[in-house]
């Protein structure tokens, strides 16, 4: 669109208004017809708003307006009665002054001096804070044992899962190395436990038992070794995994049993047979 | 001393601040007509813009001490009443079917829309039938585009003084302007088109 032309159109709200063109753009507007157009219809709409009568206010409007003004002013300007009555939001009382209410029966203790008022409230202080410790030790005693109890059996179970995992891992090995049995020395220990991993038997989160705080993943928390030939594989905690005299094992062929007091010595003396 | 004609907007409101009533009755009567034209456009009915009008120099005076050395007093006065218009609007619950993120998206460019106005033999519809048809086309606009066009073509303001009074861009009023003359253009097309075709027949 040529120079003029945009000029033009810009100019179009001012030509509604009535401004009248002159100079270059009247001598543009003779010679393009897209402009005389735009001027004409400019022009047809400027005369069509102007057809548009303007509401009349009414003649007292300033009167008023003013006396609004005024009267605004003046409701402003006046000072509250002295003797006004502003009304209050009651005073939020604090738990020491509810308790002083509720802990004691009948009706509220009225208490005159601000000195028996203060020792009261001491008082009732202690009495609420001895109550808030008495029931803390209370739920600590009820259920933090039921709490340890619930947390070893989940660990408890969660070690016998690695240890069928690791029996398996052994038979597997086992199966895949006849050899490995009759060497001079069979692998045992980290050795093993390196040679499942690698091996891709077992993975390295299976030697870890969930009961030993701060087990890594390289460690190893099991008692591991080779079945000699013939001997079925047995593969077992570590005493103190799960207490003092707890033990978890697993047979090759029966489930991973927790051994605890008799049943674990007894254990322990058949494996020495 | 009776403030004059001639005395400035900006010279009379410094006198409303010095505590001059006569003043301010002046700067009342001064916009009297202006203001309250405005009001009814965009209203569409006279009491209400009666109250407006009062409560806009309720405004002004309250926020006499405010109000900054050296502004213009016109497009702050159009600026309070747009607000209170505004106000109006909503407690209406109006809805504005064109939100200012939609302008532009009216139509055809303001020169298209004039090259076939141009075209329309409008001068064939009577003076009253022209007005009633400008009036309803001017109605139909939104909110928006009414009062950039009100101030600016009824109100006859700058488009800087409208942009104040709105407190919007120069580049805002100017589109708002340009899609508020195009669209009413358009808006004012068909029904003189078909005014006059009843007219042949």
């Amino acid at each position: 669109m040529p120079e003029l032309c945009q000029e033009i159109e810009s100019l179009a709200p001012e030509i509604i208004r009535g401004h009248v063109l002159d100079g270059p753009h009247a001598a543009h507007v003779e010679s393009c017809a897209t402009c005389a157009k735009v001027v004409q219809g400019a022009a047809a709409l400027g005369r069509d708003l102007a057809s548009v009568e303007a509401p009349e206010p009414t003649e007292d409007l300033v009167a008023r307006t003013l006396a609004r003004v005024r009267l605004a002013d003046a409701l402003a300007a006046t000072p509250k009665p002295a003797g006004e009555i502003v009304p209050q939001r009651p005073r939020r009382r604090t738990t020491a002054e509810l308790l002083e209410t509720w802990a004691l029966p009948g009706p509220a203790p009225r208490v005159a001096a601000p000195e028996g008022r203060a020792f009261l409230r001491l008082t009732i202080q202690a009495a609420a804070a001895l109550v808030i410790v008495a029931a803390s030790v209370f739920f600590t005693l009820e259920f933090y044992p039921a709490y340890v109890s619930a947390l070893e059996e989940r660990n408890v179970h969660g070690c016998q899962e690695h240890l069928e995992a690791i029996e398996n891992a052994i038979i597997r090995y086992v199966k895949e190395h006849p050899d490995a049995v009759a060497a001079p020395e069979p692998l045992q220990g980290l050795a093993l436990r390196d040679a499942l991993v690698k091996g891709g038997y077992a993975r390295e989160e299976d030697f870890l038992c969930p009961s030993v705080r701060g087990a890594r993943p390289g460690a190893n928390c099991y008692l591991l070794r080779l079945p000699p030939r013939g001997s079925p594989v047995v593969v077992s905690d570590h005493l103190g995994n799960h207490g003092g005299s707890a033990l978890n094992v697993v047979r090759e062929g029966s489930k991973p049993e927790l051994l605890e007091g008799d049943r674990l010595w007894a254990w322990l003396a058949e494996g020495r047979k | 001393m009776q403030p004059s004609v001639e005395t400035s907007d900006e010279a009379l409101l410094a006198r409303v601040k010095a505590g001059d009533e006569a003043a301010l009755e002046v700067l009342v009567e001064r916009f009297r007509r202006p203001l309250f034209g405005y009001l009814h456009r965009m209203l569409g009915n006279a009491a209400e813009a009666e109250d407006v009008f009062q409560e806009t120099f309720l405004r002004v005076v309250k926020h006499l001490p405010r109000f900054e050395e050296g502004r213009r007093v016109k497009p702050w006065v159009y600026a309070i009443a747009s607000n209170l218009v505004k106000n109006v609007y909503r407690s209406r619950k109006y809805r504005e079917k064109t939100s200012i993120d939609q302008e532009g998206a009216e139509g055809e460019p303001l020169s298209a829309s004039l090259a076939a106005l141009a075209q329309t033999p409008s001068e064939l519809a009577s003076e009253s039938e022209r007005a009633v048809a400008v009036r309803d086309a001017i109605d139909r606009l939104s909110p928006v585009s009414r009062d950039a066009l009100v101030l600016f073509y009824f109100q006859g303001l700058a488009y800087e003084e409208i942009a104040q009074a709105l407190e919007v861009p120069l580049g805002t009023v100017k589109s708002r302007i340009h899609n508020a003359l195009a669209k009413l253009a358009a808006l004012l097309r068909p029904t003189l088109e078909t005014r006059t075709e009843a007219e042949h027949a």
